[in-house]
Formats: structure tokens, C-alpha cells, sequence
């Protein structure tokens, strides 16, 4: 005979009144509820009369669908004081059973309705805002993938989405650590910061997974490899690490996972590092459509990924990633009005000027580069730094130059 | 602070409020309500936390004491200035509604 039964029940925090009424109808058949995970309801069979209450919680702390947040269990005392035992929760819906028919739990229909308002707006966010939210995310990153910003903005990107995940979820722990320091004594404060390890887990584990991405990536940049994708590795394991442990119920199936993620992770990483150093500039390329500078950092000319450096005097330009964002000003360089990575790789139209630091600098003729539907949408004309035949640095220039005029000005930089 | 939140009291605060006088338990806090308006007012736990935690949140009650699963609580002093207010509130609502009701006393009996 079947003990046993798995049934699918998906109920939002509207439908409280038809899951209870549901649970109840089984519970006369003899079927009494075990679990909730998801839309699934488990139920066992025997013989047990009992009456079955749900409950909408107010807060969703825990980080854990199945753990009770310290208010919830505060709740849940109350209850079980009064003769209402816990059988199990799941996100926003908690359950007890009375062994004999008693009072509904809530008596004030104002007071009852308020929570049903506040979990509908709850369960509204991680149902419907939060996935928003990423899929408009995911698409921002897509739309940079598709119309190169990436090359401009990736560094910033990362940055972004290394701290936003953080820097949210610390807010909400300091948010409720506030909001309670009136109530909570400070062993209770520790008690519930225990209890909120689900969310620190995501906290601890984008930290760590951003501090090692930039170990990795500082060394990778540090022997001149680029790989433009690898950036994206660390939060996207972030994620998933992160996600499964706050879904699983296990504490031994959470750490089973915690070890296969990171060990893809280290695996990916591993991968990264045994990929031939041109194979991933070429890849850069191909993405891009840019060609990636490597050049000895004591010539003052180095790439790092994406971001340029000129280097004089001790003064740096950025460039890259930052068409027009210097820390050199006009009067510093008066010709330099941008750096970026050239997209051309040939020296065709080009006259050799002169060599700067171990460097050939040459100029391209500008008529053959503006006829040229390449990416220069102004009418600034670039002044060229070859590095050597693939590699080189392009710098944008205002007006017209002419080959006096570019050789007085790499007379003025070199002086 | 506090007032402004609850500015008006429900019929199971106030009662809930009331019976705080002395320092009592969930279940306490049930039965002496339902004594107390002679089984007229029922107190289903989901509310009474509810009320607990909002009247904790405000300071107008505090808690006195663990003991396992039992936590007891008892009205503060700002609980008792908000209990002594809402009863001002209610002895005027009566006496506004006293007026009318003197009024059509007076008529029902012209009536008759």
C-alpha cells in the first residue's frame, strides 16, 4: 500500500485560504502533510486526526525557504504555546496542525489582511521584480557584447556586479539588524546573524569568488594573456554557488554541491590558464574586432586587457576603456584627445615618422582612413604608434595633422 | 512615535492591552480576554503575535521573561499612557454618542 504521495500544489500568498482548505480535505482522507518543497506538497499516510493552519510569513529573512528566521520562530513558540504544532515552511507559507479543531489563528480580518498584503508584495518581488531586473541585466550585458561597449565599459560592469549583489544584501541585513535593535538584546542580535547564514553564505561567496577572479586575472594580465570572457566566470560560478545552497535542504547535499561548483570553477580556471596566450588575443580579436596591445611595461607603451597607458614623466594616460576620460588634461598633451585600441592590422598608408622608445611611430593618411567606414564615427584624425607589425596603439588627435606637425609633437613627447 | 502608528486600537488591542496590566503569556493573554468579556472576544494566536510584535516594535509592551517555549510580557509606561488615552477616546465617542441616542430616546417615546 502506498504510504507515500507527491502533489502538485502551486499556491501564492493569495491563495492561503484554498491551501489550507486543501490540506484539510486531504488530512480527513487520512493524508497528512510532511513537506513543501516548490509547487510539491508531500503527504504521508496514517491515522492521526488532525486539523491543519496556514500561515503567511512577514519576513523571509532566514535566506533559507525552509528555515525559520528568528521572528518566525518567536512565532512559531507562540503557536505551539497556545497548542498549534509546526509541521513544516516553505518561502512565504508556514504550517501547523491542532489535534482538535480550534480557533482559526487569525481572528482580526484588518490584521490578516495587512500580511496577506505585505507576502503578496514579498512573493511579487522574487517572482516577478527580481527576475526582471536580471533578464534586463543579462540583456544590458548582451546589448555591450553586440555593439562592443563591452571593450569601453567591461571593467565598470564587473565592478558593478561584484558589488551590487553584496552591497545589497549587507543593506538588508544592517536593515533588519535596525529595525530589531529595539526588541533584541545583543546575544539575540548574534543569534540571528547565525541564523541569517544563508544570506551571508552569498555574500561570503561572491566576496570570495570576486577575490580570486582578481588574483587570477592580476596574474593572467601580469604574462600578458587576455581572456575576454574570463571576467564573467567568477560571478556567473558566484551565482550558481550561491543559488543552490540557498535552494537545497540538505546540509550534506549543500556541501556536496558548494565542492563540485568550486571544483568546476578551479577546473575553468585551470582551462583559462592552459589556452595558448595568441589563441586568446586572437579570440579578444575576433570578438572585438580589435587588436590587443602586448608590449614591455618598461617602454612606457602596456596593455593591461583593456585599458592603454601612455606613459611620460611619470604621468599616465588611460585610454581603452575610457575614450575621454583622462587624467591628462588638454594642456598636459594638447594633441592627445583620446586613446584607444586600433582595429587595423596592416601598416598599409602608413609613413614612418619616427621610433619612440624602442617603438616605430608612424602616421596613416588621413584621406584613406576617413574613406574607410571603420569605427571612427568623428572627425578626429589618429595619430599611430606602432609597436611592432600587428600590435599597435592609435591616438586620436584633433583637426587636421599634417607629418610636421605630428613630428613636432612626438619631438615635444619625447623632449 | 509610537502614537502615531497606533493612534487608534483595535477591540482585541485594547483587550490585549488591558489584561497587561499584569504580566502574562500567550495563552495567559487568551483566556484572560475571553474571561474578561465573558467569552465574547476571541484571540486567534496568528493575531495575537501579530498585535505582540507591533506593540513590542512600539515600546508600548515589554518582554519580562523567557521560560522555554512561554514568553511573557507586560504593558510599559508608554502603554499605559496609550491604554489611558484610548479609553478617553472611547468614554467620548460615548458621550458624542450619549447625545444621540438621548435624542431619539426622547422621540421613540413622543412616538408612543
Amino acid at each position: 500500500m502506498m504510504k507515500k504521495k507527491i502533489v502538485l500544489f502551486r499556491a501564492h500568498a493569495k491563495d492561503k485560504a484554498a491551501l489550507q482548505y486543501y490540506l484539510n480535505e486531504m488530512a480527513q482522507k487520512g493524508w497528512h502533510l510532511i513537506h513543501i518543497d516548490g509547487s510539491f506538497l508531500l503527504f504521508d499516510k496514517r491515522d492521526e486526526e488532525a486539523c491543519y493552519y496556514c500561515e503567511l510569513s512577514e519576513d523571509f529573512e532566514s535566506g533559507n525557504p525552509f528555515k525559520l528566521s528568528l521572528e518566525e520562530e518567536k512565532r512559531k513558540q507562540l503557536y505551539e504555546e497556545m497548542g498549534y504544532d509546526f509541521v513544516c515552511k516553505f518561502m512565504l507559507f508556514q504550517i501547523y496542525k491542532s489535534k482538535v479543531k480550534k480557533e482559526d489563528l487569525h481572528t482580526d480580518p484588518h490584521l490578516e489582511a495587512m500580511l496577506i498584503e505585505k507576502s503578496i508584495k514579498r512573493e511579487n518581488f522574487y517572482e516577478f521584480y527580481l527576475p526582471l531586473i536580471l533578464m534586463l541585466g543579462v540583456a544590458f550585458i548582451m546589448f555591450c557584447f553586440a555593439s562592443n561597449l563591452l571593450l569601453v565599459l567591461s571593467n565598470n560592469i564587473m565592478l558593478l556586479f561584484y558589488l551590487v549583489v553584496p552591497i545589497f544584501l549587507i543593506c538588508q541585513y544592517v536593515t533588519v539588524i535596525k529595525k530589531r535593535k529595539k526588541t533584541l538584546t545583543l546575544p539575540q542580535q548574534v543569534k540571528s546573524i547565525i541564523r541569517q547564514t544563508q544570506s551571508m553564505y552569498f555574500v561570503l561567496a561572491t566576496i570570495l569568488l570576486m577575490i580570486v577572479y582578481y588574483l587570477i586575472h592580476y596574474y593572467d594580465m601580469k604574462n600578458g594573456n587576455t581572456n575576454i570572457l574570463f571576467p564573467f566566470i567568477g560571478p556567473l560560478f558566484g551565482f550558481i554557488l550561491c543559488f543552490g545552497i540557498y535552494r537545497l535542504k540538505s546540509k550534506m547535499m549543500r556541501i556536496i554541491y558548494s565542492i563540485v561548483v568550486v571544483f568546476i570553477f578551479v577546473f575553468s580556471c585551470f582551462l583559462s590558464f592552459s589556452l595558448n596566450s595568441d589563441a586568446k588575443v586572437e579570440y579578444a580579436n575576433s570578438i572585438f574586432s580589435k587588436q590587443v596591445m602586448q608590449t614591455d611595461t618598461t617602454k612606457g607603451i602596456y596593455n593591461q586587457e583593456t585599458s592603454l597607458f601612455l606613459k611620460k614623466e611619470g604621468v599616465y594616460v588611460d585610454g581603452g576603456d575610457h575614450f575621454f576620460d583622462y587624467t591628462l588634461t588638454q594642456s598636459d598633451f594638447p594633441f592627445v584627445i583620446g586613446v584607444a585600441l586600433a582595429a587595423y592590422q596592416t601598416k598599409e598608408d602608413l609613413t614612418l615618422l619616427d621610433t619612440y622608445q624602442g617603438c616605430d611611430v608612424y602616421i596613416r593618411d588621413t584621406s584613406a582612413l576617413l574613406a574607410e567606414d571603420m569605427d571612427v564615427d568623428f572627425d578626429y584624425v589618429p595619430f599611430l604608434i606602432i609597436v611592432d607589425d600587428t600590435h599597435f596603439l592609435e591616438v586620436y588627435t584633433s583637426g587636421d595633422i599634417d607629418k610636421a606637425r605630428a613630428r613636432a609633437i612626438i619631438d615635444d613627447w619625447q623632449r | 512615535m509610537a502614537r502615531k502608528k497606533l493612534e487608534t486600537l483595535s477591540e482585541q488591542m485594547y483587550y490585549v492591552l488591558l489584561v497587561l496590566r499584569e504580566e502574562m503569556c500567550g495563552s495567559q493573554i487568551v483566556e484572560a480576554i475571553l474571561t474578561l468579556t465573558n467569552q465574547r472576544v476571541h484571540l486567534g494566536p496568528g493575531t495575537l503575535y501579530t498585535i505582540l510584535a507591533q506593540f513590542e516594535e512600539a515600546m508600548v509592551i515589554k518582554e519580562t521573561k523567557v521560560e522555554g517555549r512561554k514568553r511573557s510580557y507586560q504593558i510599559s509606561e508608554e502603554g499605559n499612557r496609550l491604554l489611558l488615552s484610548e479609553y478617553k477616546r472611547l468614554l467620548q465617542m460615548i458621550a458624542d454618542s450619549d447625545r444621540w441616542v438621548n435624542n431619539y430616546d426622547e422621540k421613540e417615546d413622543c412616538t408612543i
